[in-house]
């Protein structure tokens, strides 16, 4: 066992330790009604705490044996790369591309109706039920090829804009009455 | 009605109900269509490195159930299809395993160990002949026995348990897959505990949502499909990319050696039997337990066949022998593995938890021991889908046989699509799938935070699955305890009485706390 190992692994015992004393003596009393018995009009059954006790408690003795193993140099399992910076890119492309899909039709529809035609009446029409999935889910495909291949190639947007195509068709043509996205939020 | 007569009912339900097209007397029925084309794409997207079956069940389950609604004329078809990409997917993973040395399924490592090089030698046709010949013995084999075993488990379970001894079987199932999936008994608790808490979010009896802390989306509850696909798929998805991105020069698979053509005889297909036979019964064995995957199976399949082997060509240098033996043995897990999904209602695989959550979604047929009851006065419906279900993998089965081998062949030249393609294309598909399912933003965002808890317990070494199964079993689990306690008069001693009950508690216990141990003292030795 290396030695970050080790201290990764009694950093997850010591997390997961506090983190079940919070559940169980902060969230679960703030958090639910009744106990893990509960009696009620002389009626004895079990509570609402009763499942959410035993997982914290679970928690609490896994946590205890994942850093009583580190303690004692005894090896659990392996760490994997975390690979954090590609995760929060990964991250940052996703929030755009939701963004893009939220907000492309309804300022679209803004720019070219005025904003007296309110989009959730468009939302079912052509083009504008496929603006915003066709520009992030573009966005989304392109954005991530990108980043695994740390260049961006205008073939990228092209296989994005035709999967997207693809997808909006599969699920557009056959199936009326499915919204795509965003088009349920409105 | 009589056993038969379920059995009748459900063929009958699955081969005509339903119908989607009618020609005269013949007729197509949705539910068989469904299966042909689960297996089909099952076969295609097994075969396509970087995807497998869980990934298609994922994308496919929202859009089928948006497809087919929530009446139980849908179960029947969107099961089908669910059943037909499992089996279509194991079959599938051999192709680039044989052709490319590159396994399309993490099960079929093994098979590149003597696939690709009887490719090398210009015999990749009869290695993807002997794939589908023991892959589909395997899988016919093990569909027999879950056939037999469910109904008998399940009838068995019915007679002699009550409610406590239930829920005692229940925590003593979470306590062995949390020991044997991963490779530490602890980080398996811990994600057998994080599964019972995310299921405890907003549900209860209670009428305040239990551990919302005020929020409206919270206290609507924790959509299960955007929570399972997030950790299971959505988390494989950004893991992938990830690794892609850090190993992007990685080398191509080479283009195969031309082929001899050669097909696989009567007599060689005699000769391989022994093998299939001794690694489909030790991957039905496997397959029953939950939590045990088909990659193990697979393992001790293979190791199995090497013991056996006295022929000339040396397992690892492109025997037949060798293909069969871990082939014949993964697919064997997948029958087997809807043994306790279908008599228990749990989950020992994946694709276990998927049907669960179709059955659970649509409504109408809630697996568990109360499917097989026969009753004589009135219909059981969920028999006689259960029925229904086996019939259609039936069908599976017999277009296995009839076309697996000729499929197989045709896919060469479709599964060289680069994985930065495709792992953005699938993500966009997910996020798709998910939406149209659930109508609204907030369940692709909670998709994506799942997603990220996936990707944190794979970085901790802390495994998925039990996570998964622990989530799906909540609600039965905490339904029975309820029910055990009020059946007993609220004796707090309700788990500890007769026999059975109690052994299964200390079975639970000290299968967590001595493997965690001993694992942990045998590594470190």
């Amino acid at each position: 066992m290396t030695v970050t190992t080790r201290r990764k692994d009694l950093g997850l015992g010591i997390f997961g330790i506090a983190a079940a004393g919070v559940i169980l003596f902060v969230w679960i009393p703030a958090d639910i009604s009744t106990g893990v018995i509960d009696t009620w009009r002389r009626v004895t059954r079990i509570g609402d705490a009763m499942l959410p006790v035993f997982a914290a408690i679970g928690i609490l003795l896994s946590c205890m044996g994942i850093a009583a193993n580190a303690a004692l140099r005894r090896p659990g399992a392996d760490w994997a790369p975390l690979h954090a910076p590609m995760l929060l890119m990964v991250g940052a492309v996703l929030m755009v591309s939701l963004a893009l899909m939220m907000l492309t039709g309804p300022v679209l529809a803004w720019v070219v109706m005025g904003p007296d035609q309110p989009y959730r009446v468009l939302r079912d029409d052509m083009p504008w039920k496929y603006t915003g999935f066709l520009t992030g889910g573009t966005f989304l495909i392109a954005a991530l090829q990108a980043l695994v291949m740390r260049r961006l190639r205008w073939r990228s947007v092209g296989v994005g804009l035709l999967a997207s195509v693809l997808i909006a068709m599969f699920y557009g043509l056959p199936f009326e009455d499915l919204l795509l996205p965003p088009n349920g939020d409105f | 009605m009589d056993v038969l007569d379920y059995v009748l009912a459900g063929i009958v339900e699955a081969l005509t109900g339903n119908p989607a097209l009618a020609l005269g007397p013949l007729i197509l029925s949705w539910p068989v269509l469904m299966v042909v084309s689960g297996f089909l794409t099952g076969v295609l997207i097994g075969a396509v490195p970087g995807l497998s079956g869980p990934f298609a069940m994922a994308m496919a389950l929202p859009i089928l159930i948006s497809a087919f609604g929530f009446s139980s004329d849908a179960l029947l078809p969107v099961m089908g299809f669910l059943v037909g990409i499992m089996k279509g997917a194991t079959l599938g993973g051999a192709v680039p395993a044989i052709l490319f040395n590159i396994p399309g399924t993490p099960d079929a490592f093994m098979t590149t160990l003597d696939g690709y090089p009887m490719a090398q030698k210009g015999q990749s046709r009869k290695a993807l002949r002997v794939a589908q010949f023991a892959s589909v013995t395997g899988d016919s084999f093990s569909d027999l026995v879950l056939f037999v075993c469910a109904p008998f488990l399940a009838i068995s379970i019915e007679l002699f348990l009550g409610l406590s001894e239930k829920a005692a079987l229940m925590i003593l199932s979470l306590s062995f897959v949390a020991v044997v999936v991963g490779s530490d008994a602890f980080r398996g608790l811990l994600a057998v505990s994080l599964g019972l808490l995310v299921a405890s979010v907003a549900t209860g009896a209670d009428a305040y949502p239990r551990l919302s802390l005020g929020s409206d989306v919270l206290a609507a509850g924790l959509p299960t499909i955007p929570v399972i696909i997030g950790l299971l798929v959505v988390s494989e998805i950004l893991a992938g990319l990830a690794e892609l991105r850090r190993d992007r020069h990685r080398a191509r698979a080479h283009a195969p050696t031309p082929d001899d053509q050669s097909g696989l005889s009567w007599a060689e297909r005699r000769a391989l039997l022994p093998f299939i036979g001794v690694s489909m019964s030790l991957g039905t064995l496997i397959g029953a337990l939950p939590g045990i995957g088909s990659t193990l199976a697979a393992a001790l399949g293979y190791t199995a066949g090497r013991k056996m082997h006295k022929g000339q060509v040396p397992f690892g240098e492109g025997t037949p022998e060798g293909i069969a033996s871990c082939e014949a043995a993964n697919s064997a897990v997948s029958g087997a593995n809807l043994i306790p999904a279908l008599s228990l209602g749990i989950p020992g695989n994946i694709s276990a938890v998927f049907l669960i959550l179709a059955a659970t979604s649509i409504g109408g047929f809630n697996p568990g021991p109360s499917v097989f009851r026969f009753t004589q006065d009135q219909v059981n419906p969920e028999l006689v889908i259960a029925f229904g279900l086996f019939t259609l993998m039936v069908v599976a089965n017999l277009l296995n046989w009839a076309t697996g081998a000729r499929f197989m062949e045709m896919l060469g030249g479709l599964i060289r699509v680069p994985r930065h393609i495709l792992l953005p294309i699938v993500l966009l598909l997910t996020l798709t799938s998910v939406y149209v399912e659930g109508g609204a933003m907030m369940d692709v965002i909670l998709l994506l935070i799942f997603g990220v808890v996936g990707c944190l317990m794979r970085w901790s070494g802390v495994p998925i699955l039990p996570f998964v199964i622990a989530y799906i079993l909540a609600a039965p689990l905490e339904m029975t305890i309820r029910n055990a306690f009020e059946a007993s008069g609220a004796d707090p001693w309700f788990l500890f009485h007769g026999f059975f009950s109690p052994a299964c508690l200390v079975l639970a216990v000290a299968i967590i706390v001595f493997s965690g141990w001993l694992r942990a003292g045998r590594r470190a030795a």
